[in-house]
């Protein structure tokens, strides 16, 4: 175990091998390649990614096809090789959560997943092939959100 | 910035290995045919910009996670 200084948590003890290495870093976070993958308290399918030399640096990440089942990884073999995958299966791919004021109209991006090898813990953010992916898809849809505030008001 | 004059089918070479050339032009849009290693990364700068920016907004986001733990448990009780 090693203790982490978290933005969610304050300081915590993690598993050594949650610790992962951006071969290049979060597009606009330079600097920082040191991350830890962290389960969420609570929220089941959600991690932090915190950064390991900034507590205040963390990210919400989780897995497109939690939210959309559809989700296709199309990516360029270039990328892939960047952190050194020899098996697919030990390709895990992510996807950064926005979590606005108001979090029933969460996003996830779509067009720049992140890439980690569980075997080596390499991982990088790409961007998708896929040009209908963009970075803001609204995970509950409108109509849920609908009967939601019915619900409330209700 | 190095600005240049190219017309159509000329090109320009950038550190020996990497070759920009104008396949077309036309007066709003030009097509860029790149030929470069595979290992060099080519983005369109709008997509790129795009996830940088949402990069930044998603790290932001830390006080609403209370409230995203509140929407999880409301979704659940209405199955």
């Amino acid at each position: 175990m090693s203790k982490v200084k978290t933005k969610a948590y304050g300081e915590i003890d993690v598993p050594e091998n949650s610790e992962i290495y951006f071969m290049q870093e979060i597009f606009g976070f330079e600097n920082y390649r040191d991350y830890y993958l962290i389960e969420m308290k609570d929220l089941d399918n959600f991690y932090w990614l915190q950064s390991k030399d900034e507590a205040d640096l963390a990210f919400i990440v989780v897995n497109p096809r939690l939210f959309k089942p559809e989700y296709v990884l199309d990516v360029d073999e270039s990328d892939i090789k960047m952190i050194d995958l020899e098996n697919e299966d030990d390709l895990v791919d992510l996807v950064i959560v926005n979590v606005p004021e108001n979090p029933a109209e969460m996003t996830i991006n779509l067009l720049g997943p992140i890439l980690i090898n569980a075997k080596n813990r390499k991982a990088i953010q790409v961007i998708s092939n896929r040009n209908d992916y963009g970075t803001k898809y609204r995970v509950f849809s409108r109509e849920n959100q609908l009967q939601e505030e019915m619900a409330n008001n209700v | 910035m190095l600005v240049l004059s190219r017309k159509e089918n000329e090109s320009i070479i950038i550190n020996d290995d990497i070759e920009i050339k104008i396949i077309s032009l036309r007066p709003d849009q030009v097509k860029l045919g790149i030929v470069a290693p595979r290992e060099v990364k080519i983005y369109r700068r709008e997509l790129y910009d795009d996830i940088q920016q949402e990069n930044i907004n998603s790290a932001k986001a830390k006080d609403n996670i209370a409230g995203l733990k509140d929407v999880f448990s409301k979704k659940d009780e209405q199955k």
